[in-house]
Order: structure tokens, then sequence, then C-alpha cells
């Protein structure tokens, strides 16, 4: 008789940080060929159309990696945030703070047009961190649940916003809810010529890099590991948590607040009620899928990215819904909180003697 | 309490030992009375200003008030002192020192561990007990606040234990030991003090008293009291 059996593991192995994810997109894109038989389609025909959609060509690839900007700055928003157990689920609420303060900042008139983009940068930046400071504040000060204040707060931001576009901020020249364009030095360069690649990629990737060194090598990133972990031992060990929290929020509300200033200086030049369709949801599976290390969201942001401009091509050549995209994304988040199990135990075959 | 002196607490668990030893390690705020080092009042009293005077404490529960069972051990050593100069610079953390004064205390304390970078929890009970003696007493303290310090040890981790005390009392140092295993009380305090209800009943010379009076005091008995 052979039975498994599960162990602690002293270590967790290099390898297994980038095995684990991999083998949990495969079981996701498994699982989901049920579906894809379902709507009558070849998987692996719908699956190459997917990825052939996302990755095919250079226009599809940039778009992909142009999805994938505002999905690594809410990721990296998250894996930082849940490090130290301060569970933001408001990002979508501090990327729309975010994108206000850009629009704002970008439409103003009497700013010399050199101080455009940095302004809108920090004003952005600046606004998401405040965003996300008034649910941290609860929580220390009064122990307010944060998943609920984080995510109730998204709904204060959002319909807030759709006043203002349906009232004072309204554009008076456009019939929509939106508000007025931002000038055109306000505006993101494009990293390369005659693409939506703009200022925003860049940026995204320098924001992981910073996230990942300040997670790893500075003494908050210790703070927030060690808040996260066990409050007790860090309260014990002379770390005040309610300042660590107060700063994790911070530092993730800005990053969320990036997400917003991206959308609006690099693609939209303007905000509108579908400027997010909720990236700063899916932030929270790309944390997770990442294992919350913050350069391991840039792939999870790709992979989501991939996914979101590939389903278009898929349902187009095949018919498969472009809803599949959807069910991929939330598949792959229970595969990868079930492939995590993995990272602290290691599965042990035994063959049982008799006697 | 002074230098060069092992003072144990004796009482039934739930006497008040808890919070005297959150009260001295800075978490707890007293309800009346100060905390004082050095002959100096504590004004503000925290874990990072009685670190800073030379207060050092091990709490009861190792694994949820004392280390990080999820983080390398290296980092569960170095946390009370992440700030210091030694460990980082402007916020930048020196992961070479940290790894390092991590890997000196496990040969120091002769800690059963695979290296600094392992993971906390898997070490052992005693070795997690060791680990946090090697932590608080690598920049020795002038006091250290323990409490249960032998509880769940073998033996040879409990002499170990208690030779440190010892040492830190012949360096004139002061340790405050909380046990309810007054055999350990017997064996290393010079003075016993009996809490009962959060006071303190009395205070005795180890050499001058017996487990019987010392037991009869923990009961909060008049006659203990009498006898005192």
């Amino acid at each position: 008789m052979i039975r498994l059996q599960l162990e602690p593991r002293a270590h967790t192995p290099a390898w297994l940080n980038l095995a684990l994810p991999l083998a949990a997109l495969l079981a996701t894109l498994v699982l989901c060929s049920g579906l894809v038989m379902l709507a009558g389609a070849d998987v692996f025909e719908a699956y190459g159309a997917l990825f052939q959609g996302a990755l095919g060509s250079r226009f599809n690839l940039i778009e992909t990696i142009v999805k994938a900007s505002p999905l690594v700055f809410t990721g990296l928003a998250v894996a930082v945030a849940f490090r130290a157990k301060f569970w933001n689920i408001g990002a979508e609420g501090q990327l729309l703070a975010g994108a206000m303060a850009a629009a704002f900042i970008g439409a103003r008139e009497f700013l010399p047009a050199w101080s455009l983009v940095p302004a809108m940068i920090l004003g952005g930046a600046l606004a998401g961190a405040a965003a996300a400071t008034v649910p941290a504040v609860l929580k220390v000060r009064y122990r307010v649940d944060d998943v609920v204040a984080t995510l109730m707060l998204n709904f204060v931001i959002f319909y807030a916003m759709m006043a203002l576009l349906d009232g004072p901020w309204k554009d008076p020249l456009s019939g929509y809810p939106d508000s007025p364009d931002i000038r055109m030095d306000a505006e993101y360069p494009m990293l390369l010529q005659a693409t939506r690649m703009h200022l925003g990629v860049l940026l995204a990737a320098v924001g992981a890099v910073l996230s990942w060194l300040l997670m790893t090598r500075t003494t908050l990133g210790f703070a927030i590991r060690a808040v996260g972990e066990n409050p007790r031992a860090a309260a014990h060990g002379g770390i005040a948590i309610g300042r660590v929290v107060l700063l994790t929020a911070c530092v993730s509300g800005g990053l969320a607040g990036l997400a917003g200033v991206g959308e609006v200086a690099g693609l939209h030049f303007q905000v509108m009620a579908g400027l997010s369709p909720g990236y700063g949801y899916t932030g929270i599976v790309i944390a997770m899928l990442a294992r919350l290390n913050p350069l391991g969201v840039v792939p999870a942001a790709l992979f989501f990215a991939a996914i979101a401009t590939g389903a278009e091509n898929m349902s187009r050549q095949t018919g498969v819904p472009v809803f599949l995209a959807d069910v991929i994304q939330g598949t792959s988040l229970i595969c990868m909180v079930a492939a995590l199990l993995f990272t602290s135990y290691r599965l042990r075959i035994r063959r049982h003697v008799p006697g | 309490m002074h230098g060069g002196e092992i003072l144990g607490i004796a009482g039934v668990s739930g006497n008040g030992q808890r919070e005297l030893a959150e009260v001295i390690a800075g978490i707890a705020t007293p309800g009346a009375g100060h905390v004082a080092v050095d002959g100096q009042v504590v004004k503000r009293p925290s874990p990072r200003v009685l670190q800073r005077l030379g207060v050092a404490s091990i709490p009861e529960d190792r694994i949820g008030a004392g280390l990080i069972t999820a983080l390398p051990l290296s980092d569960s050593m170095v946390l009370p002192r992440i700030g210091d100069r030694r460990f980082s610079r402007f916020g930048i953390l020196n992961r070479r020192a940290i790894r390092d004064f991590a890997s000196e205390q496990i040969a120091a304390f002769d800690i059963k561990a695979a290296g600094p970078e392992v993971r906390t929890g898997t070490l052992s009970g005693g070795n997690l007990q060791k680990a946090l003696l090697a932590r608080e007493l690598a920049f020795d303290p002038l006091v250290l606040v323990v409490a249960q310090p032998t509880r769940g040890l073998d033996v040879a981790a409990r002499e170990f234990v208690h030779r440190q005390f010892l040492d830190m009392r012949t360096r004139g140092r002061g340790v405050v030991v909380i046990s309810e295993d007054l055999e350990e009380l017997f064996e290393i305090s010079d003075r016993i003090a009996v809490v009962y209800e959060g006071r303190v009943l009395a205070v005795l010379d180890t050499a001058e008293t017996s487990v019987a009076q010392v037991g009869l005091l923990m009961a909060g008995g008049a006659a203990g009291g009498m006898a005192a």
C-alpha cells in the first residue's frame, strides 16, 4: 500500500518559486479546457488563438505589455499591503483617486509644461496614499476591519467620482460623464514611436524593482514582514505596529495611485466611468499568484494582461466567449492558493510495509 | 532589584506575572506606579526605550511573542535590534552583518539549526529558547526578565539556561525569573518574591525560606503571611 504524507519543510527551495506558479497555470488551463469544449471549440486551437492574440505580433505584444502596466502597480500595491497583513482590497478606489488627481493636475493651465508629468505622478501617488490612509487609521486607531473599510471605500470613491463627472467636473464639450482632457504636455511620453507603449510601462517595471528592494533590503520591509507574520513578537521586539501599518498603507495606496496616473496620462487622457475594468481587484489575484513577491508581480500581471488581450482573438476565431478570460483568471488564483501548500510542505510517498 | 542578583517571582499562574513581565518589557503600561531603571524613572516606557536602557525580556510564549516562526532564524534573532547601526543604516539593512551575527550566536550558544537562513519554526523548543537567550544576551543587558525559562526543556537545555543566568549574576547583572517551578526558583534565585492576586505578598531570602512557606503564600494563605 502506498500512502501520501505531507511533511513540513525547513527550506523552500528556490526552484519552487518558479515551478509552482507554472504548475498552477498549467492546471488552470487544463481545468478550463472543459469549458472550451463545452463551447464547442477545439482546446488546442482555442488556447493557440488566445496566446496568438496576446503575443503573436509586435502590435499584440505591445498591447499586452501596455495592459499589464496598471496591473503591475495594483499587484504591487496588494503585495506590499498583504505582507503586513493589511488587507487592502481598496486598490481599485486608490487607483481612481490617483487617476482623478492626475486628470485634475494635468488639465491645469497655470502649471508650466515641464512640471505637469512629475506633478501628476507625485499628486496621483499622494492621492492614492491618502485614500489608503483612511482605512489604515481606522484599523490602527479604532480596530475597524480593514477588509470591509478598504472595500467599501472603493464604492465611495467611484460614486463620488461619477457625481463629479456628471456635475461640476463634466467636460462641457462632451455628452458623456467624462472629465475634460488633460493638456498635451501632460501626456506621458511614448517609449516607442507610433505605439501605445507609454512611460507608465517603464515606471511599472521600476516600481516592481523598488518595491522588491523595499521589502527585502530596508528596515521598513523588515518591519512589514515582522508585523505581518507575528505582530505580538514584533511589538515585543520594539516595532511600532501602528506606524508600520500606516506606512504600509501609504506605500500600497501610492502604488495603486500610480496605476491610475498611467491610465490617465498614458492612455485615456481623461477620467471616465470605464477607466478601470477592475484593475484593483485583479491586482489581488496577481499579488497572490506572485506569492506577494514584487518581482513575481511582473510575470503574473503579464499573464493576466495576455489572457485579457488574447480572449478577444480567441472569441473571434473559435467562438469561445470572451468571459473565459475571467474564468481563467479566477481559476488560476484557486490553483495557486492550492499550490502554495507545497512551499511549506513536501509530499512524501511512503510504501506501507506490512507487519 | 539590584545588580548581581537573581530574583525569582513565584506564584500560581494568572496572579499577575504576565502583566508584571509586560510592564517591565514596556508592552503594557502600569495602572499605577512606575518602572525605574538605574534609579531613573522611565517616563514613557515602550519596548524600544526599555531595550535601550538595558532591559531585556524573554516572554513566556516563545513562539507567540518571542520569535517569528515563519521568518528566517537570522531575522528572528535581530528583531529587537534591527534599528542598530550594526544591522542597518539610513533604513537599509546590512544583510551580511545580520547573517554573521546569527551564525556567531548559533555557534556560541550551540543552537541546533541548519544555518542562519533556516525558517525559525523548524527549531525545537529548547533551541528556540537558546536562540531567544542568545538574542537578548548578545548585547549584555543590565537586567533580563524571563518568564518560564525552562518550561518544556530537557535537562541539558535547562542546565544551559540556568548557567547563563548565573553567569549574568557573576557579571553583576540582574535576572528576574518568573516561574511556576519552585524547584527551579530555589535552585537559582537569591531572593523569591511571591505574587498573589496581582500583589507581591512577600520577598524572601531563598536561604531563609522553605518550599512549604512559599507554597502557602502562593495560595494566598494568611498563615503563610504570618509566617513571613
